[in-house]
Protein backbone atom coordinates (compact mmCIF):
# COMPACT_ATOMS: atom_id res chain seq x y z
CA UNK A 1 0.00 0.00 0.00
CA UNK A 2 1.32 3.39 -0.98
CA UNK A 3 0.73 5.80 1.89
CA UNK A 4 2.31 8.91 0.39
CA UNK A 5 1.00 10.68 -2.68
CA UNK A 6 2.49 9.83 -6.05
CA UNK A 7 0.17 12.07 -8.00
CA UNK A 8 -0.18 15.84 -8.46
CA UNK A 9 2.71 17.88 -7.22
CA UNK A 10 4.89 14.79 -6.88
CA UNK A 11 5.11 14.72 -10.68
CA UNK A 12 6.63 18.17 -10.46
CA UNK A 13 9.01 16.75 -7.87
CA UNK A 14 9.90 13.92 -10.22
CA UNK A 15 10.34 16.33 -13.10
CA UNK A 16 12.74 18.53 -11.10
CA UNK A 17 14.72 15.47 -10.09
CA UNK A 18 14.78 14.10 -13.66
CA UNK A 19 16.00 17.45 -15.01
CA UNK A 20 18.68 17.80 -12.39
CA UNK A 21 19.94 14.25 -12.79
CA UNK A 22 19.89 14.74 -16.59
CA UNK A 23 21.95 17.94 -16.33
CA UNK A 24 24.36 16.38 -13.86
CA UNK A 25 24.87 13.33 -16.08
CA UNK A 26 25.38 15.44 -19.19
CA UNK A 27 27.93 17.56 -17.36
CA UNK A 28 29.79 14.48 -16.12
CA UNK A 29 29.69 12.82 -19.55
CA UNK A 30 30.92 15.90 -21.40
CA UNK A 31 33.60 16.43 -18.83
CA UNK A 32 34.74 12.83 -19.14
CA UNK A 33 34.79 12.88 -22.92
CA UNK A 34 36.56 16.23 -23.18
CA UNK A 35 39.16 15.16 -20.61
CA UNK A 36 39.72 11.86 -22.38
CA UNK A 37 40.00 13.58 -25.78
CA UNK A 38 42.42 16.14 -24.43
CA UNK A 39 44.55 13.49 -22.70
CA UNK A 40 44.54 11.39 -25.85
CA UNK A 41 45.59 14.35 -27.99
CA UNK A 42 48.28 15.34 -25.51
CA UNK A 43 49.73 11.86 -25.25
CA UNK A 44 49.69 11.65 -29.04
CA UNK A 45 51.71 14.86 -29.42
CA UNK A 46 53.86 14.72 -26.29
CA UNK A 47 56.32 12.06 -27.45
CA UNK A 48 56.17 12.81 -31.15
CA UNK A 49 59.09 14.52 -32.86
CA UNK A 50 59.63 15.44 -36.50
CA UNK A 51 63.17 15.62 -37.81
CA UNK A 52 63.76 17.85 -40.80
CA UNK A 53 66.58 16.69 -43.04
CA UNK A 54 67.29 19.31 -45.76
CA UNK A 55 68.96 18.05 -48.93
CA UNK A 56 68.30 14.43 -47.95
CA UNK A 57 69.98 12.93 -51.01
CA UNK A 58 73.24 14.81 -50.51
CA UNK A 59 76.20 12.67 -49.63
CA UNK A 60 78.04 13.64 -46.46
CA UNK A 61 81.82 13.55 -46.60
CA UNK A 62 82.36 12.05 -43.17
CA UNK A 63 79.12 10.03 -43.18
CA UNK A 64 79.12 6.25 -43.29
CA UNK A 65 75.94 5.98 -45.39
CA UNK A 66 75.20 6.83 -48.94
CA UNK A 67 73.10 9.94 -48.31
CA UNK A 68 72.39 12.40 -45.53
CA UNK A 69 69.02 10.72 -44.95
CA UNK A 70 70.64 7.28 -44.65
CA UNK A 71 73.12 8.59 -42.10
CA UNK A 72 70.34 10.28 -40.12
CA UNK A 73 68.28 7.10 -40.06
CA UNK A 74 71.32 5.13 -38.99
CA UNK A 75 71.79 7.41 -35.98
CA UNK A 76 68.11 7.28 -35.11
CA UNK A 77 67.89 3.48 -35.28
CA UNK A 78 70.93 3.13 -33.09
CA UNK A 79 69.66 5.64 -30.55
CA UNK A 80 68.11 4.19 -27.38
CA UNK A 81 64.57 5.13 -26.25
CA UNK A 82 63.22 5.69 -29.72
CA UNK A 83 60.12 3.54 -30.17
CA UNK A 84 59.47 4.07 -33.86
CA UNK A 85 60.97 5.79 -36.86
CA UNK A 86 58.83 6.64 -39.89
CA UNK A 87 60.06 8.43 -43.00
CA UNK A 88 57.19 10.43 -44.48
CA UNK A 89 56.45 9.76 -48.15
CA UNK A 90 56.99 12.61 -50.62
CA UNK A 91 53.24 12.84 -51.22
CA UNK A 92 52.58 13.28 -47.52
CA UNK A 93 55.19 16.05 -47.30
CA UNK A 94 53.70 17.83 -50.28
CA UNK A 95 50.26 17.53 -48.75
CA UNK A 96 51.57 19.16 -45.56
CA UNK A 97 53.21 22.03 -47.41
CA UNK A 98 50.50 22.45 -50.05
CA UNK A 99 48.31 24.90 -48.15
CA UNK A 100 51.34 27.07 -47.46
CA UNK A 101 52.93 27.40 -50.90
CA UNK A 102 51.78 27.53 -54.50
CA UNK A 103 51.68 24.23 -56.40
CA UNK A 104 54.22 25.41 -59.03
CA UNK A 105 56.81 26.26 -56.45
CA UNK A 106 56.74 22.68 -55.14
CA UNK A 107 58.12 21.48 -58.49
CA UNK A 108 61.12 23.79 -58.26
CA UNK A 109 62.23 23.30 -54.69
CA UNK A 110 64.04 20.39 -53.15
CA UNK A 111 61.85 19.22 -50.32
CA UNK A 112 63.46 18.18 -47.04
CA UNK A 113 62.96 14.67 -45.79
CA UNK A 114 60.68 14.46 -42.77
CA UNK A 115 61.17 11.66 -40.26
CA UNK A 116 58.58 11.16 -37.58
CA UNK A 117 59.86 9.45 -34.47
CA UNK A 118 58.12 8.44 -31.28
CA UNK A 119 60.14 8.62 -28.10
CA UNK A 120 59.67 6.52 -25.04
CA UNK A 121 61.32 9.27 -22.97
CA UNK A 122 61.20 12.99 -23.69
CA UNK A 123 64.46 13.92 -21.94
CA UNK A 124 66.67 12.36 -24.62
CA UNK A 125 65.93 15.23 -27.02
CA UNK A 126 69.08 17.31 -26.17
CA UNK A 127 71.36 14.27 -26.71
CA UNK A 128 69.59 13.38 -29.93
CA UNK A 129 69.90 16.96 -31.12
CA UNK A 130 73.66 16.94 -30.43
CA UNK A 131 74.12 13.68 -32.35
CA UNK A 132 72.18 14.90 -35.37
CA UNK A 133 73.91 18.31 -35.39
CA UNK A 134 77.24 16.49 -35.49
CA UNK A 135 76.06 14.99 -38.77
CA UNK A 136 74.84 18.29 -40.21
CA UNK A 137 73.99 21.59 -38.60
CA UNK A 138 71.10 21.95 -41.08
CA UNK A 139 69.19 19.03 -39.57
CA UNK A 140 66.76 20.20 -36.94
CA UNK A 141 64.29 18.67 -34.56
CA UNK A 142 60.73 19.84 -34.16
CA UNK A 143 59.01 18.66 -30.98
CA UNK A 144 55.24 18.45 -31.32
CA UNK A 145 54.82 19.05 -27.60
CA UNK A 146 56.58 22.41 -27.95
CA UNK A 147 54.88 23.19 -31.24
CA UNK A 148 51.40 22.74 -29.73
CA UNK A 149 52.29 24.24 -26.36
CA UNK A 150 49.95 27.29 -26.75
CA UNK A 151 47.10 24.98 -27.83
CA UNK A 152 47.83 22.65 -24.91
CA UNK A 153 47.68 25.58 -22.53
CA UNK A 154 44.36 26.68 -23.99
CA UNK A 155 42.95 23.16 -23.74
CA UNK A 156 44.26 22.78 -20.21
CA UNK A 157 42.60 26.07 -19.19
CA UNK A 158 39.36 25.00 -20.87
CA UNK A 159 39.55 21.67 -19.03
CA UNK A 160 39.88 23.46 -15.69
CA UNK A 161 37.01 25.78 -16.56
CA UNK A 162 34.91 22.77 -17.53
CA UNK A 163 35.71 21.10 -14.19
CA UNK A 164 34.43 24.21 -12.40
CA UNK A 165 31.26 24.23 -14.52
CA UNK A 166 30.71 20.51 -13.85
CA UNK A 167 31.25 20.98 -10.10
CA UNK A 168 28.80 23.90 -10.06
CA UNK A 169 26.23 21.93 -12.07
CA UNK A 170 26.55 18.95 -9.72
CA UNK A 171 26.24 21.26 -6.72
CA UNK A 172 23.15 23.05 -8.09
CA UNK A 173 21.61 19.67 -8.98
CA UNK A 174 22.35 18.41 -5.46
CA UNK A 175 20.74 21.45 -3.83
CA UNK A 176 17.72 21.13 -6.15
CA UNK A 177 17.26 17.46 -5.24
CA UNK A 178 17.50 18.34 -1.53
CA UNK A 179 14.87 21.07 -1.91
CA UNK A 180 12.69 18.82 -4.06
CA UNK A 181 12.76 16.10 -1.38
CA UNK A 182 12.06 18.71 1.26
CA UNK A 183 9.08 20.09 -0.65
CA UNK A 184 7.87 16.49 -1.04
CA UNK A 185 7.79 16.40 2.72
CA UNK A 186 5.65 19.54 2.76
CA UNK A 187 3.17 17.93 0.34
CA UNK A 188 2.88 14.89 2.60
CA UNK A 189 3.02 16.73 5.94
CA UNK A 190 -0.66 16.03 6.69
CA UNK A 191 -0.21 12.29 6.11
CA UNK A 192 2.87 12.26 8.35
CA UNK A 193 0.94 14.06 11.10
CA UNK A 194 -1.96 11.60 10.88
CA UNK A 195 0.41 8.62 11.03
CA UNK A 196 2.09 10.18 14.04
CA UNK A 197 -1.23 10.70 15.83
CA UNK A 198 -2.38 7.17 15.05
CA UNK A 199 0.68 5.86 16.88
CA UNK A 200 3.32 5.30 14.20
CA UNK A 201 6.85 5.43 15.51
CA UNK A 202 9.16 8.08 14.07
CA UNK A 203 11.40 5.43 12.52
CA UNK A 204 8.46 3.79 10.76
CA UNK A 205 7.28 7.13 9.30
CA UNK A 206 10.82 8.03 8.21
CA UNK A 207 11.32 4.63 6.53
CA UNK A 208 7.95 4.86 4.78
CA UNK A 209 8.75 8.34 3.47
CA UNK A 210 12.22 7.20 2.40
CA UNK A 211 10.66 4.37 0.38
CA UNK A 212 8.37 6.92 -1.26
CA UNK A 213 11.32 9.21 -2.09
CA UNK A 214 13.28 6.24 -3.41
CA UNK A 215 10.39 5.39 -5.75
CA UNK A 216 10.25 8.96 -7.10
CA UNK A 217 14.04 9.29 -7.27
CA UNK A 218 14.53 5.85 -8.78
CA UNK A 219 12.09 6.59 -11.57
CA UNK A 220 13.51 10.11 -12.06
CA UNK A 221 17.07 8.76 -12.15
CA UNK A 222 16.14 6.19 -14.78
CA UNK A 223 14.41 8.89 -16.87
CA UNK A 224 17.31 11.34 -16.43
CA UNK A 225 19.79 8.65 -17.39
CA UNK A 226 17.82 7.58 -20.45
CA UNK A 227 17.52 11.21 -21.58
CA UNK A 228 21.24 11.81 -21.05
CA UNK A 229 22.19 8.68 -22.98
CA UNK A 230 19.78 9.62 -25.77
CA UNK A 231 21.21 13.13 -25.98
CA UNK A 232 24.73 11.81 -25.99
CA UNK A 233 23.97 9.26 -28.67
CA UNK A 234 22.45 11.95 -30.90
CA UNK A 235 25.40 14.29 -30.29
CA UNK A 236 27.81 11.46 -31.04
CA UNK A 237 26.09 10.85 -34.39
CA UNK A 238 25.95 14.59 -35.17
CA UNK A 239 29.64 15.08 -34.39
CA UNK A 240 30.59 12.20 -36.65
CA UNK A 241 28.53 13.42 -39.57
CA UNK A 242 28.86 17.18 -39.25
CA UNK A 243 32.45 17.70 -38.22
CA UNK A 244 34.62 14.71 -38.90
CA UNK A 245 33.19 13.24 -42.08
CA UNK A 246 34.62 9.81 -42.68
CA UNK A 247 37.10 10.04 -39.80
CA UNK A 248 36.00 7.68 -37.06
CA UNK A 249 35.30 9.59 -33.86
CA UNK A 250 33.51 7.25 -31.50
CA UNK A 251 32.84 9.02 -28.21
CA UNK A 252 31.41 5.92 -26.57
CA UNK A 253 34.56 3.92 -27.37
CA UNK A 254 36.64 6.51 -25.54
CA UNK A 255 34.78 6.02 -22.28
CA UNK A 256 36.19 3.16 -20.26
CA UNK A 257 34.59 1.01 -17.55
CA UNK A 258 35.72 3.28 -14.70
CA UNK A 259 34.11 6.29 -16.42
CA UNK A 260 30.88 4.34 -16.86
CA UNK A 261 30.95 3.44 -13.17
CA UNK A 262 31.38 7.14 -12.26
CA UNK A 263 28.53 7.95 -14.66
CA UNK A 264 26.28 5.36 -12.97
CA UNK A 265 27.27 6.62 -9.54
CA UNK A 266 25.77 10.08 -10.21
CA UNK A 267 22.08 9.00 -10.04
CA UNK A 268 22.87 6.40 -7.36
CA UNK A 269 24.54 9.00 -5.15
CA UNK A 270 21.67 11.45 -5.71
CA UNK A 271 19.17 8.75 -4.76
CA UNK A 272 21.19 7.94 -1.62
CA UNK A 273 21.39 11.63 -0.75
CA UNK A 274 17.63 11.98 -1.30
CA UNK A 275 16.94 9.06 1.03
CA UNK A 276 19.16 10.51 3.75
CA UNK A 277 17.57 13.97 3.38
CA UNK A 278 14.08 12.38 3.48
CA UNK A 279 14.85 10.48 6.68
CA UNK A 280 16.45 13.42 8.43
CA UNK A 281 13.69 15.85 7.34
CA UNK A 282 10.93 13.57 8.66
CA UNK A 283 12.72 13.10 11.98
CA UNK A 284 13.22 16.87 12.35
CA UNK A 285 9.54 17.52 11.50
CA UNK A 286 8.35 14.94 14.03
CA UNK A 287 10.70 16.25 16.68
CA UNK A 288 9.23 19.74 16.20
CA UNK A 289 5.71 18.32 16.48
CA UNK A 290 6.28 16.31 19.63
CA UNK B 1 -7.51 5.00 32.99
CA UNK B 2 -7.53 8.79 32.50
CA UNK B 3 -7.08 11.00 35.52
CA UNK B 4 -6.65 14.78 35.51
CA UNK B 5 -5.46 16.45 38.72
CA UNK B 6 -5.71 20.25 38.88
CA UNK B 7 -4.65 20.52 35.26
CA UNK B 8 -4.08 23.84 33.56
CA UNK B 9 -3.76 23.99 29.80
CA UNK B 10 -2.24 27.04 28.23
CA UNK B 11 -0.74 27.62 24.79
CA UNK B 12 2.59 29.41 24.77
CA UNK B 13 2.27 33.11 25.54
CA UNK B 14 -1.52 32.96 25.78
CA UNK B 15 -4.12 32.94 28.51
CA UNK B 16 -5.02 29.56 30.08
CA UNK B 17 -7.79 27.68 28.25
CA UNK B 18 -8.54 25.33 31.11
CA UNK B 19 -7.72 25.78 34.78
CA UNK B 20 -7.88 23.47 37.75
CA UNK B 21 -9.42 20.60 35.79
CA UNK B 22 -9.81 17.35 37.70
CA UNK B 23 -11.69 14.22 36.69
CA UNK B 24 -11.28 10.48 36.61
CA UNK B 25 -12.41 8.18 33.80
CA UNK B 26 -12.26 4.59 34.92
CA UNK B 27 -12.79 1.36 32.99
CA UNK B 28 -16.07 0.85 31.13
CA UNK B 29 -16.99 4.51 30.82
CA UNK B 30 -18.91 6.45 28.20
CA UNK B 31 -18.77 10.22 28.70
CA UNK B 32 -19.77 13.26 26.75
CA UNK B 33 -17.60 16.34 26.91
CA UNK B 34 -19.45 19.52 26.15
CA UNK B 35 -19.07 23.26 26.23
CA UNK B 36 -19.41 26.24 23.96
CA UNK B 37 -17.36 26.55 20.81
CA UNK B 38 -13.80 27.47 21.81
CA UNK B 39 -14.36 26.40 25.42
CA UNK B 40 -11.44 24.01 25.33
CA UNK B 41 -12.99 20.63 24.45
CA UNK B 42 -10.50 19.89 21.66
CA UNK B 43 -7.60 21.02 23.87
CA UNK B 44 -8.69 18.64 26.60
CA UNK B 45 -8.83 15.76 24.11
CA UNK B 46 -5.44 16.86 22.75
CA UNK B 47 -4.00 16.67 26.24
CA UNK B 48 -5.31 13.10 26.53
CA UNK B 49 -3.73 11.97 23.27
CA UNK B 50 -0.50 13.75 24.24
CA UNK B 51 -0.76 16.39 21.53
CA UNK B 52 -0.09 19.00 24.24
CA UNK B 53 1.18 18.79 27.81
CA UNK B 54 -0.33 20.61 30.81
CA UNK B 55 1.30 23.78 32.05
CA UNK B 56 0.20 22.87 35.59
CA UNK B 57 -1.17 19.78 37.33
CA UNK B 58 -0.90 16.09 36.52
CA UNK B 59 -2.37 13.83 33.88
CA UNK B 60 -2.32 10.11 34.43
CA UNK B 61 -2.89 7.84 31.42
CA UNK B 62 -3.19 4.09 31.73
CA UNK B 63 -1.38 4.27 35.05
CA UNK B 64 1.46 6.47 33.75
CA UNK B 65 2.14 10.06 34.76
CA UNK B 66 2.42 11.88 31.41
CA UNK B 67 5.24 14.09 32.71
CA UNK B 68 7.42 10.97 32.89
CA UNK B 69 6.54 9.74 29.39
CA UNK B 70 9.40 10.14 26.91
CA UNK B 71 8.88 11.13 23.26
CA UNK B 72 9.75 7.58 22.24
CA UNK B 73 6.97 6.19 24.43
CA UNK B 74 4.23 8.45 23.01
CA UNK B 75 3.41 6.17 20.01
CA UNK B 76 2.94 3.20 22.37
CA UNK B 77 0.46 5.19 24.48
CA UNK B 78 -1.38 6.45 21.38
CA UNK B 79 -1.76 2.90 20.09
CA UNK B 80 -4.12 2.25 23.00
CA UNK B 81 -6.38 5.06 21.82
CA UNK B 82 -8.54 5.65 18.80
CA UNK B 83 -9.02 9.25 17.74
CA UNK B 84 -11.82 10.65 15.60
CA UNK B 85 -10.76 14.13 14.57
CA UNK B 86 -13.19 16.97 14.09
CA UNK B 87 -11.98 17.44 10.50
CA UNK B 88 -11.67 13.63 9.97
CA UNK B 89 -8.05 13.89 8.79
CA UNK B 90 -8.48 11.12 6.25
CA UNK B 91 -5.69 10.63 3.73
CA UNK B 92 -7.25 11.67 0.47
CA UNK B 93 -4.97 9.70 -1.85
CA UNK B 94 -5.80 6.44 -0.07
CA UNK B 95 -9.01 4.52 -0.62
CA UNK B 96 -11.54 4.03 2.16
CA UNK B 97 -10.18 0.49 2.70
CA UNK B 98 -6.56 1.76 2.86
CA UNK B 99 -7.44 4.58 5.25
CA UNK B 100 -9.09 2.18 7.66
CA UNK B 101 -6.23 -0.34 7.28
CA UNK B 102 -3.60 2.30 8.07
CA UNK B 103 -3.44 1.77 11.86
CA UNK B 104 -3.14 -2.00 11.38
CA UNK B 105 -0.31 -1.52 8.88
CA UNK B 106 1.42 0.84 11.29
CA UNK B 107 1.06 -1.75 14.06
CA UNK B 108 2.54 -4.38 11.73
CA UNK B 109 -0.58 -6.56 11.65
CA UNK B 110 -0.62 -9.58 9.33
CA UNK B 111 -1.95 -8.90 5.82
CA UNK B 112 -4.48 -11.73 6.06
CA UNK B 113 -5.99 -10.20 9.22
CA UNK B 114 -6.14 -6.76 7.58
CA UNK B 115 -7.85 -8.19 4.50
CA UNK B 116 -10.49 -9.89 6.67
CA UNK B 117 -11.14 -7.26 9.36
CA UNK B 118 -11.24 -4.06 7.31
CA UNK B 119 -14.13 -5.00 4.97
CA UNK B 120 -16.01 -6.50 7.96
CA UNK B 121 -15.78 -3.25 9.90
CA UNK B 122 -16.64 -1.10 6.90
CA UNK B 123 -19.66 -3.32 6.29
CA UNK B 124 -20.64 -2.78 9.92
CA UNK B 125 -20.48 1.01 9.60
CA UNK B 126 -22.49 0.81 6.37
CA UNK B 127 -19.70 1.49 3.90
CA UNK B 128 -19.35 -2.00 2.45
CA UNK B 129 -20.05 -0.65 -1.03
CA UNK B 130 -17.38 2.06 -0.82
CA UNK B 131 -14.24 0.04 -0.04
CA UNK B 132 -12.25 1.31 -3.00
CA UNK B 133 -13.65 4.82 -3.16
CA UNK B 134 -11.51 7.81 -2.30
CA UNK B 135 -12.63 9.86 0.74
CA UNK B 136 -13.18 12.91 -1.46
CA UNK B 137 -15.97 11.10 -3.30
CA UNK B 138 -17.89 10.46 -0.06
CA UNK B 139 -20.40 12.64 1.77
CA UNK B 140 -19.54 14.26 5.12
CA UNK B 141 -21.39 11.56 7.05
CA UNK B 142 -19.67 8.78 5.13
CA UNK B 143 -16.27 10.35 5.72
CA UNK B 144 -17.13 10.59 9.40
CA UNK B 145 -17.86 6.86 9.48
CA UNK B 146 -14.56 6.12 7.73
CA UNK B 147 -12.81 8.18 10.41
CA UNK B 148 -14.62 6.23 13.13
CA UNK B 149 -13.77 2.90 11.49
CA UNK B 150 -10.11 3.94 11.31
CA UNK B 151 -10.20 4.92 14.98
CA UNK B 152 -11.66 1.61 16.16
CA UNK B 153 -10.10 -0.92 13.75
CA UNK B 154 -7.20 -1.67 16.11
CA UNK B 155 -9.62 -2.20 19.05
CA UNK B 156 -8.45 0.73 21.20
CA UNK B 157 -8.99 0.80 24.94
CA UNK B 158 -10.10 4.42 24.74
CA UNK B 159 -11.90 6.17 21.91
CA UNK B 160 -11.71 9.96 21.72
CA UNK B 161 -14.11 11.63 19.31
CA UNK B 162 -14.00 15.35 18.64
CA UNK B 163 -17.37 16.65 17.38
CA UNK B 164 -18.11 13.43 15.50
CA UNK B 165 -21.58 14.69 14.65
CA UNK B 166 -20.53 18.21 13.76
CA UNK B 167 -20.85 17.80 10.00
CA UNK B 168 -23.87 15.52 9.76
CA UNK B 169 -27.63 15.88 10.09
CA UNK B 170 -29.53 14.64 13.15
CA UNK B 171 -30.48 11.29 11.64
CA UNK B 172 -26.87 10.42 10.83
CA UNK B 173 -25.78 11.86 14.18
CA UNK B 174 -28.12 9.42 15.93
CA UNK B 175 -26.83 6.54 13.83
CA UNK B 176 -23.24 7.43 14.68
CA UNK B 177 -24.10 7.57 18.37
CA UNK B 178 -25.64 4.10 18.17
CA UNK B 179 -22.41 3.00 16.56
CA UNK B 180 -20.44 4.38 19.53
CA UNK B 181 -22.89 2.68 21.87
CA UNK B 182 -22.17 -0.62 20.16
CA UNK B 183 -18.45 -0.05 20.49
CA UNK B 184 -18.90 0.74 24.17
CA UNK B 185 -20.81 -2.52 24.57
CA UNK B 186 -17.82 -4.39 23.13
CA UNK B 187 -15.56 -2.90 25.82
CA UNK B 188 -14.22 0.36 24.40
CA UNK B 189 -14.17 3.38 26.73
CA UNK B 190 -15.54 6.42 24.98
CA UNK B 191 -15.20 10.17 25.41
CA UNK B 192 -17.13 12.26 22.89
CA UNK B 193 -16.69 16.01 22.63
CA UNK B 194 -19.84 17.65 21.30
CA UNK B 195 -21.81 20.85 21.55
CA UNK B 196 -24.97 19.12 20.28
CA UNK B 197 -27.37 19.44 23.25
CA UNK B 198 -29.94 17.17 21.55
CA UNK B 199 -27.53 14.27 21.69
CA UNK B 200 -26.83 14.86 25.37
CA UNK B 201 -30.53 14.67 26.09
CA UNK B 202 -31.20 11.70 23.84
CA UNK B 203 -28.36 9.53 25.12
CA UNK B 204 -28.18 9.20 28.84
CA UNK B 205 -24.48 9.23 29.59
CA UNK B 206 -22.49 11.32 32.11
CA UNK B 207 -21.51 14.75 30.80
CA UNK B 208 -18.27 16.63 31.46
CA UNK B 209 -19.11 20.28 30.95
CA UNK B 210 -16.58 23.06 30.39
CA UNK B 211 -17.68 26.49 31.47
CA UNK B 212 -15.48 29.49 32.17
CA UNK B 213 -12.33 27.36 31.82
CA UNK B 214 -13.56 24.98 34.57
CA UNK B 215 -14.81 21.43 34.20
CA UNK B 216 -17.80 19.99 35.99
CA UNK B 217 -19.40 16.55 35.88
CA UNK B 218 -23.13 16.05 35.64
CA UNK B 219 -24.86 12.67 35.44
Amino acid sequence: MRIFKLAGSNFFLGWIMTSMIYLALLAVLFSTVSTLSFDKWRSATRDLVTIHVPNPTERIANGAGVTRLDDTLKILRAFPDIESVTVLEKNDIERLINPLVERDILKNILLPALIEIRLSRNDILPDLNTSLKSLSTEIFIESHAELFLPDAKTFSGAKKLFSVIVSLTLFVAMISVIFAVHSGLAINRETIQVMHLIGAKNGFIARTFQKHVLTVLGFSSACGMALAMGTFFILDRLLKVAFFGDVEIDIFKQINLLDWIIFMLVPVSYALMGIIVAGVSVLILLRKQS
Amino acid sequence: MVRFENVEIRYRGKEAILTDVSFDLGEGNFHFLTGKSGAGKSSLLKAIYLGIFPSKGKINLFGRDTSSITKKEIPEIRRRMGIVFQDFRLINNLSVRENVALPLRIFDTKGSIIRRHVPELLEWVGLGDHLDDLPTSLSGGQQQRVAIARAVIARPVLLLADEPTGNVDDTIADRLLYLFKELHRTGTNILIATHNENLLQKFDYPVLRIEDRKLSLSD
